[in-house]
């Protein structure tokens, strides 16, 4: 029976724990690290860029020009936005992927709605926990392909709206597709964040730190890691 | 007291896992596809109908009841239509939700039926066209079809999808004015073949999975003799057709069947996480590839080498 309730308490504690520690990095998370931009040169790419963040701190420090950005927070794009769009947030790495939204249609949807596509690089689920936090935002699914010709049917075909790639899976998609990307955003290193991982569980963590640094993809492997600060 | 501990776990783990119910054929190709739909849910508890004959709707209604599954994987038509018969009568699908794989012609199938979902089995010309001109050095950018009334659909969505692709579709409907006789048809096939080769210049043809355009009758006096000895590719969804012994297609792309069977787990799981779809249907997205490179050689098409190496299948 004690041990029973031993094990109940521990576990309550360590659920807590985490919940405490996701809890902290989501409301401490902003981003103090950003030391650098130079997203107002490429401004003029865009008609308008829509910044989606839940820290208004971050787009001020940022600093982005006034004229180009409308901070919106989590809320539906318009219809007949005529924009292109560019995701970003606190925890973004962004520097080494890039959002491929093709389809103008498809942006006036909710962001919510948003059916994201990327690599199986190291196991589904702790993939699919790689996208969602590395773009925090609360796409509606995420469907993973093993191969790029697999990536570019999901695309092509509608059945997601977009492309989670780093530079080189890029390269390739481009290489052998002429699908019109509307809307590129390659943020090229321009933020200097420190990765995070904060709404995972240590277990996950060490399990994504150990096959990123596998991975065959050499940019990921410079990856640091901690809890927000 | 540790032992009603024990008993209260496993009651919940045992109420918290959901149940599926496979009705399938006997065959390689539908138990592929099981062991993909296993492997992606492996938390389910699975309850398997197989058989070598159809199953009866009596028996298929006696399952459900017995298992009571939270959901239904169907695969191939003659099983689908017995529980598409079922849902008009006896059973209340919203219960046990059904999803079918290995079907033909799936969306029109279960176009309107509620609780009906599932991947369709025919490789869109999308990935079939792509996948053809990554190991293509000669140009792919016009390719011709023809096919029937009933398959309008399916290529107005095809000729969206290639259009980003910058690849035109040129489409002939054989019945759209009027019914034909085999005779007609086959006359109507040559002329228009013509017209496409000569006045659109079209690069490739796609041999669609129509009973129409592709009948008995037009198969040995249209396909075989007209267009088999023409100067461009013929793209097939039957891998049969590009092995030398029939030698009719030059590339091919067939759904891949274990991978059916994940992509329906991941359906399946995307409504377990929102009790909705947005689409009944998606096309399949794995696909394995066959190249017939002796007939390609023959009408002097230039392929990446380097390419043609990463092709599952290939004639020499």
């Amino acid at each position: 029976m004690k041990f029973w309730l031993i094990s109940f308490v521990l576990l309550t504690s360590i659920t807590q724990i985490a919940w405490a520690q996701n809890l902290y990095a989501y409301s401490h998370g902003a981003p103090s690290r950003v030391v650098s931009h130079e997203l107002g040169k490429d401004s003029s790419y865009f008609s308008k860029i829509w910044v989606f963040s839940k820290h208004k701190d971050f787009v001020n420090k940022v600093g982005f020009q006034e004229n180009t950005v409308v901070l919106a927070p989590f809320i539906s794009m318009p219809e007949n936005q005529k924009s292109s769009i560019f995701l970003t947030s606190k925890k973004t790495h962004l520097e080494y992927f890039t959002i491929i939204i093709h389809d103008r249609t498809n942006i006036a949807k909710p962001l919510k709605n948003l059916r994201v596509g990327g690599f199986n690089f190291m196991g589904k689920k702790a993939t699919k926990e790689f996208i969602r936090d590395s773009l925090d935002l609360q796409f509606r699914s995420v469907k993973l392909a093993h191969n790029i010709d697999d990536l570019q049917s999901l695309f092509g075909l509608g059945i997601v709206d977009a492309l989670l790639l780093n530079e080189t899976q890029l390269k390739e998609f481009k290489d052998q597709s002429k699908l019109n990307l509307l809307s590129i955003w390659n943020s090229k290193r321009r933020f200097n964040f420190t990765y995070s991982m904060a709404t995972k569980d240590t277990f996950t963590q060490n399990r994504l730190k150990k096959s990123l640094l596998k991975s065959s993809i050499p940019s990921l492997g410079i990856l640091e890691w901690s809890i927000a600060q | 007291m540790n032992h009603l501990f024990i008993c209260i776990l496993l009651l919940n783990a045992i109420s918290f896992s959901k149940t599926i119910l496979v009705v399938r054929p006997d065959g390689f190709e539908y138990s592929q596809a099981e062991q993909g739909l296993r492997s992606e849910l492996s938390s389910y508890k699975y309850h398997t109908l197989v058989s070598s004959n159809f199953h009866s709707q009596k028996q298929l209604h006696n399952a459900i009841d017995s298992v009571s599954p939270d959901f239904i994987v169907v695969m191939d038509n003659h099983n689908l239509n017995k529980l598409i018969e079922l849902s008009t009568k006896e059973v209340d699908f919203s219960q046990h939700p059904v999803f079918s794989i290995l079907s033909l012609n799936l969306k029109n199938e279960i176009q309107n039926r509620p609780h009906f979902y599932g991947i369709e089995v025919e490789v869109p010309a999308y990935t079939l066209f792509t996948q053809f001109r990554k190991v293509s050095q000669s140009t792919v950018s016009k390719i011709g079809v023809f096919h029937q009334k009933e398959l309008s659909a399916r290529i107005t969505e095809a000729q969206k999808a290639l259009k980003q692709e910058e690849i035109d579709l040129v489409s002939f409907c054989l019945d759209c004015k009027t019914p034909l006789s085999n005779r007609v048809l086959l006359q109507t096939l040559k002329k228009e073949y013509r017209e496409m080769i000569f006045t659109d210049e079209i690069d490739a043809i796609w041999m669609i999975e129509d009973n129409l355009s592709l009948n008995q009758t037009t198969l040995e006096h249209f396909w075989t003799r007209t267009v088999k000895n023409s100067s461009i590719p013929i793209l097939t969804p039957f891998t049969s057709y590009t092995n030398p012994d029939i030698n009719l297609g030059h590339f091919s792309a067939q759904a891949k069947y274990y991978e059916l069977g994940t992509q329906v787990g991941l359906q399946i799981e995307l409504y377990t996480e929102e009790g909705k779809l947005d689409t009944q249907t998606e096309p399949p997205i794995s696909v394995n590839t066959s190249i017939n490179l002796p007939k390609l050689e023959n009408i002097n098409w230039k392929l990446k080498k380097k390419r043609v190496e990463r092709i599952k299948q290939i004639f020499e």
